[in-house]
C-alpha cells in the first residue's frame, strides 16, 4: 500500500512535468502533412544537432574538469582564504548566461563556436564545483589513509580512495551543465552559433512552422536523453558512498603548486564573474549619470522576482520530492523510467514548454491562465528536474538504520521524517530549492509569454530595453539580478562548506 | 535607511500587483461588463507606445491593458489561444505575423473607412489588418571607405564579386524574408535561387538582426549591410548623427531591394464589433497617432497628408517593387530557398 502510494506520488509529479511533452506529441499527431523524415535527413537538421551535440559534450567535458579541479582545491589544499574563493567560484551561477555573452561580444573577437563554448563553460562550472565540493566534505577518509598507508602515492590514493567515490557527484554536475547547454539560446545567438534552439526559434519567429519546431523541440529532448542516459549508466556502475555526517579532511600542501592554483582560481573568477559585472557596472553607472535608472520600477521588479523565484522554487522542491525519493530507495524498473523521464522533460525549450502550458491551461484551467498561479505552474514544470539531483543527495545522506530503527520503536511515518529524515537532509533540500529559485529568476521565455499582464521581472523589463537598444537602462536590471541571487548564493556556500 | 525607506513602497506594490493578479475573477469579468477594458498585444516595444496608449485612454476615455511581447511571440500566443484570448487587438512591428493570424482565420475584417485611410498595397487584401507606417529596405554603407555613388543601387549589383566578404545580412530575421519573397515574386523561384547562391558564395556575412548589422558597418566590420532604414536613425539618435561611420542609400527606384514594408494592427476575430477596438485603430490613423510613429520611431506615415520625419525624403518617392504586401506571407518557400543557399546566422 505505502508502495503503490509513492509510486503513485512519483507518477503525479511526472504527470504535470511531462504534460507539456505530450501535449507536443499530440498536437503533432493531429497535424495534417507531416515530413518527419525528410525533416530529420534534412542536411541543415544534421548540421545543427552535430552542432549541439559537440558544444553540449565539449561544454560538459570541460566543466566537469574545471568544477572538480576547483572543489579538489578548495576543499582538500591549505589554500588560503578557502571560504572566500568558494563563494567567487559559486557566484557565477547568478549571472544569466546571456549577459556573460553580452559582456564577452562587445569586449572581445570571441564568435562562433569557441565563444559559445567559453560562455556556457564559465555559466555552468558552478554546478559541477558545488556538487563535488559537498561530495568531498562528505567523503570518508578512511579509505584514503588506508590506501597511503599501504605505500600509494599521494595523489593515486586521493583518487582511489576519495574522488572515485565522487563521480556520482561530477556526472550530476556535468548532467546540469549538459542540459543548460541543450537548451540555451541567448549564447548560442549571440554569438552566432547556430544550434538546434535557433532553428526552433526561427521556426516559431520568422517562418511561422510550428510543426517543425515541435519536430526540433523532440530532437532536443533526444539530445538530452543521451546526456541524461550517460549519467544514468555511470551513476548505476559507481558505487554511491552514502554517509551521514561530513568528516574532517585531511588538507595537502601544494608546494610548488600553490602560485599556479591561486592563479587558476583568480583567473576562473576573473573570466566568469569579474568581466560580465564590470561591463554591467560600466553600463549601470552610464544609466545613471544619465538618468535613465527607473528606480522605482526597478525596485518593484526586484520585489516580483524573489517572490516568484522562491514561491515557484519552493513548490517545485515539493513535486521533485516524491520521484527523488522513489529513485533513491527503489532501484526497480518503473521507478528508473521515472527518474529518467524527469530529467527528458528538463531538455524541452522553455518557449515550448510556455505555449503548451498555454494550450493546457485554457482547456482544464482557464481561470487561472494569464495570472500569477499559471506562471508559477510554468515554472515547476520547467525547474523540477533541477530539484531533483539535490534532493536526493539529501536523502542519501539518511542512514536507513536510522529510520528503521525509529520504524521498529513503531513511530509513525511522519513522525520519523520530521525527526530523523528532514533534520539530516533538510539542508540539502534548502540548497536545492535555492539553486532552483535561482535559475528561475533569470528565466525568460516562459515568463514574457505567461506573466499576468503589466508584471514586470527583471528579466523581462532587462529584454525589452535591451530590445531597443537600450543597453545602459538595461544594466541595472542585470546587476539587481546578481545582487538578488547574491544572497542565495551566501547561504548556499555557508551550507555546502558545513555539509 | 534610505534604500529601506524606497524598498518599503516597493515590496509593497509589488506584492499588491501579484496579489491582484493572481485574483482569478478580474479576467472573467472583464469580458461580460459592457465598458470593458481594452485587451491589446503589442508586439511595438512599451517604451515606444505606452506614450501613445496613455494618450488614447485619456482622449478616448477608454481603458486598456496591454500585453509586451515580440510581435512573433504575440502571434504564437494567438495561434494558441485562440477564441479563449483575451486580447481584442494586435499591434504588430511586422506585417508577416499579421499574415499569419489573417490566414489562420484569427482576425476580423476592418470597417472600410478605415482601411480606406491608407493605401491598399500596405494593407491586408481581404482588410483583416491595416497597415500604420512604413519601412523601407536601404543599404547601409562604411562611409570611410566608400562614397555614396559607390554603393550598389540595386539588387543585382550587390551580388557583384567585388563586394565578396563585405556584405551583411541577417538571414533569419522577418525583414530579409520578406525582402527574399518579393523577389521570389517578381522574379519566380529559380533566379531568387541564383540571386541567393551567388550571394552566398560571394561570403556574405550573417547576422541575426538589423541592429547587428549596423553595429558592423558602423565599426568598419563590414562596408554594406542590408537593413530597414530607421535603424540608422535610431543609432544616430543614441550616438548623434555626425558621430554615424555608417549612412545608408536609397536604392533605386522599383528594384526589389527598395522594398517597402508595413507594421500594422488588426482586430481580433471575437472583439470585431468591439467599438472600442475600432476606436483604437483609428486612433492609431489619427494625426496624433501617425505623427507620433513618424517622429519617435522615424517610421513613415501612411495617412495621406501627414508629413515624413525631418531627414527622409517623402514616401511617394519611394518607389518599391509593384509587390502586394498581404502576398509577403508565404515566407516558408523564401525560407527554404535561403536555407538551400547554406545562408544560416554564422561567423565566418
Amino acid at each position: 500500500m505505502r508502495l503503490q502510494f509513492r509510486y503513485l506520488l512519483a507518477l503525479c509529479s511526472l504527470a504535470l512535468i511531462g504534460a507539456p511533452l505530450l501535449a507536443v506529441l499530440y498536437e503533432l499527431s493531429q497535424s495534417q502533412d507531416l515530413n518527419l523524415w525528410q525533416w530529420f535527413t534534412k542536411a541543415t537538421t544534421q548540421t545543427l544537432l552535430w552542432r549541439t551535440l559537440t558544444l553540449t559534450l565539449s561544454v560538459c567535458l570541460a566543466t566537469i574538469v574545471l568544477g572538480t579541479l576547483s572543489a579538489v582545491l578548495l576543499a582538500r589544499t591549505k589554500l588560503r582564504l578557502a571560504k572566500l574563493w568558494l563563494t567567487l567560484a559559486i557566484l557565477p551561477l547568478t549571472i544569466p548566461s546571456y549577459i556573460g555573452a553580452f559582456a564577452w561580444l562587445s569586449a572581445t573577437e570571441l564568435r562562433g563556436f569557441l565563444g559559445s563554448w567559453l560562455v556556457l563553460t564559465l555559466a555552468c562550472t558552478p554546478y559541477v564545483t558545488i556538487s563535488v565540493y559537498a561530495a568531498l566534505l562528505r567523503s570518508n577518509p578512511d579509505l584514503e589513509a588506508t590506501a597511503r598507508t599501504l605505500g600509494k602515492p599521494t595523489l593515486l590514493a586521493f583518487w582511489h580512495g576519495t574522488l572515485r567515490g565522487c563521480v556520482p557527484a561530477i556526472l550530476g554536475g556535468g548532467l546540469i551543465a549538459g542540459l543548460y547547454t541543450v537548451a540555451d539560446f541567448g549564447v548560442v545567438s549571440l554569438m552566432r552559433f547556430p544550434t538546434l534552439t535557433s532553428a526552433i526559434h526561427t521556426a516559431y519567429t520568422a517562418t511561422f512552422n510550428r510543426d517543425y519546431a515541435y519536430f526540433l523541440s523532440l530532437l532536443l529532448v533526444a539530445v538530452g536523453a543521451i546526456i541524461v542516459g550517460l549519467e544514468h549508466f555511470y551513476r548505476q556502475r559507481a558505487k554511491q558512498g552514502q554517509s551521514t555526517t561530513s568528516f574532517t579532511q585531511s588538507r595537502y600542501d601544494l608546494g610548488k603548486l600553490t602560485p599556479l592554483s591561486y592563479l587558476f582560481l583568480l583567473l576562473s573568477t576573473l573570466l566568469a564573474l569579474g568581466m560580465p559585472i564590470l561591463v554591467l557596472l560600466q553600463r549601470t553607472i552610464q544609466a545613471i549619470t544619465s538618468g535613465q535608472l527607473e528606480l522605482l520600477r526597478l525596485l518593484v521588479a526586484a520585489g516580483n522576482t524573489l517572490a516568484l523565484g522562491l514561491a515557484a522554487a519552493f513548490v517545485a522542491t515539493l513535486v521533485a520530492y516524491p520521484i527523488a525519493s522513489l529513485s533513491l530507495h527503489r532501484r526497480g524498473q518503473l521507478s528508473r523510467i521515472i527518474d529518467f523521464s524527469a530529467y527528458l522533460a528538463h531538455a524541452f525549450p522553455s518557449l515550448t514548454v510556455a505555449l503548451a502550458v498555454v494550450a493546457l491551461l485554457l482547456k482544464f484551467a482557464p481561470q487561472i491562465y494569464q495570472t500569477v498561479l499559471a506562471l508559477l505552474v510554468a515554472y515547476v514544470i520547467i525547474f523540477v528536474p533541477r530539484a531533483i539531483a539535490p534532493i536526493r543527495q539529501g536523502l542519501a545522506q539518511v542512514p536507513l538504520s536510522l529510520t528503521d530503527t525509529a520504524k521498529t520503536l513503531a513511530r509513525p511515518p511522519w513522525f520519523v521524517w520530521l525527526r530523523v529524515t528532514f533534520p539530516i537532509a533538510g539542508p540539502s533540500f534548502f540548497a536545492g530549492l535555492l539553486l532552483v529559485a535561482i535559475s528561475i529568476m533569470k528565466e525568460l521565455p516562459a515568463t514574457l509569454i505567461l506573466r499576468p499582464t503589466n508584471l514586470d521581472t527583471l528579466a523581462t523589463r532587462m529584454w525589452q530595453l535591451t530590445d531597443i537598444q537600450a543597453h545602459a537602462s538595461a544594466a541595472p536590471y542585470g546587476l539587481a539580478l546578481v545582487l538578488i541571487a547574491l544572497v542565495p548564493t551566501f547561504l548556499l556556500v555557508k551550507q555546502s562548506a558545513q555539509a | 535607511m534610505k534604500l529601506y525607506k524606497k524598498l518599503l513602497p516597493a515590496l509593497l506594490i509589488s506584492a499588491f500587483t501579484l496579489g491582484a493578479c493572481s485574483t482569478p475573477e478580474e479576467t472573467t469579468k472583464s469580458s461580460e461588463t459592457p465598458s470593458e477594458t481594452l485587451v491589446i498585444y503589442s508586439g511595438r516595444s512599451e517604451d515606444l507606445v505606452s506614450p501613445l496608449i496613455s494618450e488614447f485612454e485619456k482622449e478616448s476615455g477608454i481603458k486598456t491593458e496591454v500585453r509586451y511581447l515580440s510581435s512573433t511571440e504575440a502571434a504564437q500566443l494567438l495561434l494558441t489561444e485562440k477564441d479563449a484570448t483575451s486580447a481584442h487587438v494586435f499591434l504588430s512591428q511586422e506585417s508577416g505575423a499579421l499574415g499569419l493570424l489573417e490566414n489562420a482565420g484569427l482576425l476580423s475584417k476592418l470597417p472600410t473607412e478605415t482601411t480606406n485611410k491608407v493605401p491598399s498595397q500596405y494593407s491586408s487584401k481581404n482588410n483583416n489588418w491595416v497597415g500604420l507606417t512604413a519601412r523601407a529596405r536601404v543599404v547601409a554603407y562604411d562611409s570611410q571607405t566608400l562614397s555614396e555613388t559607390e554603393v550598389p543601387n540595386s539588387a543585382d549589383e550587390l551580388i557583384d564579386p567585388k563586394w565578396a566578404g563585405q556584405i551583411g545580412i541577417a538571414p533569419t530575421n522577418a525583414s530579409f524574408i520578406a525582402f527574399i519573397t518579393a523577389m521570389r515574386l517578381e522574379r519566380g523561384e529559380e533566379a531568387t535561387a541564383t540571386w541567393l547562391q551567388n550571394l552566398a558564395d560571394q561570403g556574405v556575412r550573417t547576422y541575426n538582426k538589423n541592429g547587428e548589422i549596423l553595429d558592423a558597418v558602423n565599426r568598419g566590420e563590414v562596408q554594406l549591410g542590408l537593413i530597414n532604414h530607421y535603424y540608422w536613425f535610431g543609432l544616430a539618435k543614441e550616438l548623434g548623427a555626425e558621430q554615424m561611420r555608417a549612412q545608408i542609400h536609397f536604392t533605386k527606384a522599383k528594384d526589389v531591394a527598395s522594398l517597402v514594408n508595413a507594421t500594422g494592427v488588426g482586430i481580433v476575430k471575437k472583439a470585431g464589433d468591439n467599438p472600442q477596438a475600432i476606436a483604437f485603430v483609428n486612433y492609431l490613423l489619427s494625426d496624433a497617432g501617425q505623427t507620433y510613429f513618424a517622429q519617435e520611431e522615424y517610421e513613415y506615415p501612411l495617412v495621406a497628408g501627414i508629413n515624413a520625419p525631418d531627414g527622409l525624403k517623402p514616401l511617394s518617392e519611394l518607389q518599391g517593387p509593384d509587390v502586394d504586401l498581404s502576398d509577403l506571407n508565404t515566407v516558408v518557400e523564401s525560407t527554404a530557398l535561403i536555407e538551400a543557399a547554406g545562408l544560416t546566422v554564422q561567423t565566418s
